[in-house]
């Protein structure tokens, strides 16, 4: 009788990562355990908003305020409306600590948070490897750009990345395929902020969508993106990259993959004698009963908070304080993005000239500030989005009746063009930004909740306050008018960016992951998902999580056949 | 109202005719009262099932009109459901305890006015009116829970119809796939 209990390999986490790593290893030949707390989610079967038309819906996007009341902090992220709602966790049955607010957003889910995310996709570059050995202000990462390089185009081919080639050192091109373009204002601004400075880049927002037919997608099953941007609901053309359409059927097809939804990863076992990890012990999430299953390998992926909380509550006699916790250093470093601020305008220009249709992208703006050396009163810098649209002028103040009517009927004049951006500013990982267990409270299934203890700085403060003058400045010069700031004051956690609290580094001394995201103090465990970053920069970090996960998969495989791990 | 006046106007009758006949006189009005019931005409409107609060049928009624005086949507702009089925269904499932309660408040408040007011339904109001009031409304002349209320229920209001599939398809060019983006498009 077969031990369905035993793989050759073991990935925790069914979201973006742990599914590319399931495939990765399926396509080797491994035998997998793909393990999900959350339920599955099926391409095509499990999208039930997917083809609704806005007047199917009952409360035309709204959120039940029952829904809102019950769930203040999933309510604050942009994505939980009406048509998304059922993929994101409900506060009260995933609890924790808040020693300060954090804003933790969840997806428990086969395919997690790569059903809802925003699919903006860029590559760091070593401005942004070197970033914390230059600055001074986290240990080296032990990678640079050229390690990773070859990754990020296998995953951007795999994937579907639509981009335009930039030629911006800060931000390497990739292997895109063709964009939908920039509308004319956004192309107005790239062009004003060309003439005005030399190192102020407004391109194409890189997207993870599908626009050229290329062997690789028609093999996924995927088709053509069509713009229908509600990517959120989940696609039924596989238009956009999540991992339920393509990177989950893809493994299942290779019959090596066993994927287990309804399990909550307790622990990974590490056992002293043959020192170490042999398996996972898992929690049903419905039944409660536990199970035990083993592997050589494992790949913990389950989202960069919750592997932080694995690996502390993956406590033995060898790890007393968290497995491979040798340095006392897991669950801290942990960081963000910071997306306090915003800034918008009128643009009276270009009146001639509109956008039709829609586009699940828009502009994006890399990083300028102390890229190439250190300009300002704090370390490092944001990059930001651009957008610019317009809406359909339709009069309808203090109308009422058939005046208010015949007002809603008129809608062939356009407003002005509103322009908007948004900072995504890097900030600096610090031991007392961590997280931890609580030693009291536990969750329904008796792990400890985690705390979580992250705020803003100095240097956050400082940055925000340069990114409203400098945007204010390029608004100005572009001839933008009404001009307004905001900062949001949101917690951290709303960025949805967390990362950190098992970085990688080059000394077991003063981090937790080699090179090739390896536990040092366990080596036949592998941590690729966003616990590991060493430093956040200011990319959309998803892409670089994917292209680690592969080479970390390749060279694991390399190691096992050489019988290394 | 019909079927229960023809038994009392029935029993009047009744009182003056012998026993025997009046058992098969009692079959009959029985089932003629039954087969009036089953005309659809005379069932009275369904009330919408509320959870948060309860509205009574002649401020139903009211929301029903005082909508279509608000928004006369035009009939070839067929909603997916009732203006004031609508404007109820997104006060309960949307709006906080605090809100429904200022909301209903406030519904109540402007069907009183209407009554002390006009004191008959809108929909029996002159053109003249009609114009007369909505002026009323879009003036600052009524409280303000009221004109609040009436803020509330001309916004949803304008929601439905916006969102509703003539309007997204002929006024806002809404295609649901395949999409498409014309970056730089003439205005005209």
């Amino acid at each position: 009788m077969p031990n369905t209990h035993t793989y050759e390999a073991i990935v925790i986490g069914a979201g973006m990562t742990g599914s590319f790593a399931a495939k990765e290893l399926c396509d080797r030949g491994v035998k997998t355990l793909l393990l999900e707390r959350g339920r599955n989610v099926e391409h095509l079967k499990d999208y039930p908003t997917t083809h609704l038309q806005p007047w199917e819906f009952a409360n035309r996007g709204n959120i039940p305020s029952e829904v809102a009341e019950k769930n203040p902090v999933i309510s604050r992220c942009y994505a939980f409306r009406e048509d998304a709602m059922h993929f994101f966790v409900k506060d009260q049955d995933h609890p924790y600590v808040q020693d300060k607010p954090f804003d933790w957003i969840r997806g428990y889910q086969v395919g997690g948070k790569s059903i809802m995310w925003a699919r903006q996709v860029q590559r760091w570059s070593d401005y942004d490897f070197e970033g914390p050995d230059r600055d001074g202000f986290a240990v080296d990462w032990p990678i640079r750009y050229k390690d990773l390089e070859p990754w990020y185009t296998y995953v951007e081919k795999f994937i579907g990345v639509s981009g335009e080639y930039d030629g911006i050192p800060q931000l390497p091109d990739g292997a895109f395929q063709k964009s939908w373009g920039l509308n004319c204002v956004e192309q107005y601004f790239k062009e004003e902020m060309s003439q005005h400075y030399k190192d102020r880049h407004v391109i194409y927002g890189r997207c993870a969508h599908t626009t050229e037919m290329t062997e690789l997608i028609k093999k996924q099953g995927r088709v053509l993106c069509q713009s229908r941007n509600i990517c959120q609901r989940g696609c039924p053309f596989g238009g956009y990259f999540n991992a339920n359409s393509s990177l989950i059927p893809w493994a299942m097809k290779t019959g090596n993959l066993t994927l287990q939804p309804h399990a909550v990863v307790h622990s990974i076992i590490f056992d002293t004698e043959k020192s170490k990890a042999v398996g996972v012990q898992v929690i049903d999430a419905n039944t409660k009963e536990t199970t035990e299953y083993f592997a050589d390998l494992i790949f913990l992926n389950a989202a960069a908070l919750n592997s932080n909380l694995i690996l502390l509550n993956s406590t033995s006699e060898r790890f007393p304080n968290g497995l491979g916790n040798d340095n006392g250093l897991l669950g801290k470093y942990v960081a963000f993005h910071n997306y306090r601020g915003k800034i918008n305008a009128i643009y009276e220009g270009h009146l001639d000239k509109r956008t039709k249709g829609r586009r699940p992208t828009s502009g994006y703006i890399p990083r300028f500030r102390n890229v190439f050396r250190q300009e300002t009163d704090f370390l490092r810098g944001y990059a930001s989005g651009f957008g610019a649209g317009r809406n359909r002028k339709i009069e309808t103040k203090d109308l009422l009746g058939q005046g208010l009517i015949d007002g809603l009927l008129q809608t062939d004049e356009f407003g002005p063009w509103r322009v908007n951006s948004h900072m995504m500013g890097e900030t600096i990982p610090k031991a007392s930004n961590m997280v931890s267990l609580d030693p009291n409270q536990k969750d329904e299934w008796g792990i400890p909740l985690l705390k979580i203890n992250l705020d803003y700085d100095e240097n956050d403060e400082k940055m925000t306050q340069d990114f409203f003058e400098q945007f204010t400045e390029m608004y100005e010069k572009a001839g933008f008018s009404d001009i307004k700031i905001r900062d949001t004051k949101q917690a951290p956690g709303l960025d949805i960016h967390e990362m950190g609290g098992v970085r990688m580094g080059k000394d077991p001394k003063t981090s937790l992951l080699n090179k090739w995201n390896q536990l040092y103090a366990c080596p036949n465990v592998f941590v690729t998902d966003g616990a590991s970053m060493t430093s956040t920069s200011t990319q959309n970090p998803s892409l670089t999580f994917m292209a680690m996960t592969c080479r970390a998969v390749d060279y694991a495989m390399e190691q096992k056949n050489k019988l290394e791990l | 109202m019909y079927a229960r006046r023809s038994v009392v106007d029935k029993f009047a009758v009744f009182s003056y005719i012998p026993t025997m006949k009046r058992r098969s006189a009692i079959t009959h009005i029985a089932a003629g009262v039954a087969g009036i019931s089953l005309l659809p005409g005379c069932l009275p409107e369904q009330l919408p099932v509320l959870k948060h609060f309860v509205i009574e049928r002649k401020d139903y009624k009211f929301l029903q009109q005082f909508s279509q005086l608000l928004l006369p949507v035009p009939e070839d702009y067929p909603l997916p459901e009732s203006q004031e089925n609508f404007v109820l269904g997104m006060v309960d499932t949307c709006f906080d305890a605090k809100d429904i309660s200022k909301f209903h408040n406030g519904l109540l408040g402007l069907s009183e006015y209407f009554k002390t007011n006009h004191n008959k339904p809108i929909k029996r109001f002159a053109e003249e009116e009609r114009q007369e009031v909505l002026t009323t409304l879009a003036s600052s002349e009524l409280d303000k829970p009221l004109s609040d209320t009436v803020a509330q229920i001309r916004s949803l209001l304008i929601r439905q119809f916006q969102t509703s599939q003539r309007y997204q398809l002929d006024h806002l060019e809404f295609e649901f796939a395949p999409g498409y983006y014309e970056t730089c498009a003439d205005v005209s």
